[in-house]
């Protein structure tokens, strides 16, 4: 059997490393929150989040995902679509969020769970899975059919690695710094 | 974080290499921080190298249990049901609280039953990991 004992994984997984994952996806919400129209987020109870795979719920105008994910992955801000941003946008969906706090690669295991938790979360029509270097080839397969399936019934499901997460604090922290008036730097 | 305990069953290559593509799952429970870091106190943490397929230079790391702990982490599950049960018997007044009880026997009960698998069923087959995801 070829297991090696880890002197990082003990950090990785106590318990504070998993709340710090969580609680650095809370900070780039909350600036979203600030900045975006429309959008909002709520912490579960504690009690059954792992059975129910939702660290938080975020509530968001249509199409707002696909502007969140863009960032995540890179795209530059300014080549994106523009929300429209006035006062009295609605916030008319809310998304499962399932944050893995984790420097390895997202398993099959996992995503398997992640696309079987969407069942228990009917009134979310967004469901996404934040976190880790990347998917194995194995989950991206797996994640992918699960993504066009979901699709056919209104269902969107999408993924953001760590570096996303960078990406997504590159796009908003500077923006609450300059009292939210001014385009990030060019990323 | 939501974290889980897999039981998971994976196919070996022909030099012994994990292969991912062609896991199974047998089991699988929820597991909180509180609750994994009492196992962690039985058990050192441990890293396992998965391969996406035969032959594929393609690997990553899966975070595991080492076999040799499975009994002494049921040893101390079985301890932590004691202490809870203990706990939870002067404590339960209010039906919130209740819930709240019942979840956290939920979870422990499931996580008991899944390495008390590995250790009935599994304990001489080291394709069958016991995996957090």
């Amino acid at each position: 059997m070829t297991i090696v004992l880890s002197s990082s994984w003990g950090d990785a997984m106590s318990s504070n490393k998993g709340k710090d994952g969580e609680m650095r996806v809370v900070k780039v919400l909350a600036s979203v929150g600030q900045l975006e129209e429309g959008v909002d987020f709520t912490r579960p109870s504690t009690t059954n989040t792992a059975d129910m795979g939702a660290d938080l719920y975020l509530f968001h105008p249509s199409g707002f995902l696909d502007k969140f994910a863009n960032i995540a992955n890179g795209n530059a801000p300014n080549q994106l679509a523009p929300i429209e941003q006035k006062s009295g946008i609605k916030s008319s969906q809310k998304t499962r969020i399932d944050v893995k706090a984790t420097s390895n690669k997202i398993h099959a295991q996992t995503v398997r769970k992640f696309i079987s938790d969407t069942h228990k979360h009917p009134d979310c029509t967004g469901h996404l899975l934040v976190g880790g270097a990347e998917l194995s080839k194995t989950a991206r397969q797996e994640f992918d059919e699960a993504r066009v399936s979901f699709g056919k019934h209104g269902k969107k499901l999408d993924y953001i690695k760590n570096d996303g997460i960078i990406n997504l604090e590159k796009h908003y922290h500077p923006r609450i710094l300059d009292g939210g008036d001014n385009e990030p730097p060019s990323e | 974080m939501s974290t889980t305990l897999f039981l998971t069953k994976f196919a070996r290559g022909s030099d012994g290499r994990y292969i991912e593509s062609e896991s199974l799952e047998i089991e699988r429970a929820p597991v909180g921080a509180e609750l994994l870091n009492t196992i962690t106190l039985f058990s050192p943490l441990a890293e396992l190298t998965v391969y996406e397929d035969e032959g594929d230079v393609d690997k990553s790391t899966v975070e595991c249990f080492q076999d040799e702990n499975i009994s002494a982490i049921v040893d101390s599950i079985e301890a932590e049901f004691r202490r809870r049960l203990a706990a939870s018997s002067a404590g339960v007044s209010a039906e919130c609280e209740l819930s709240e009880v019942m979840a956290k026997f939920r979870e422990i009960t499931n996580v008991y039953f899944l390495f008390k698998l590995k250790l009935e069923k599994y304990s001489d087959d080291d394709s069958v990991i016991v995996q957090l995801g």
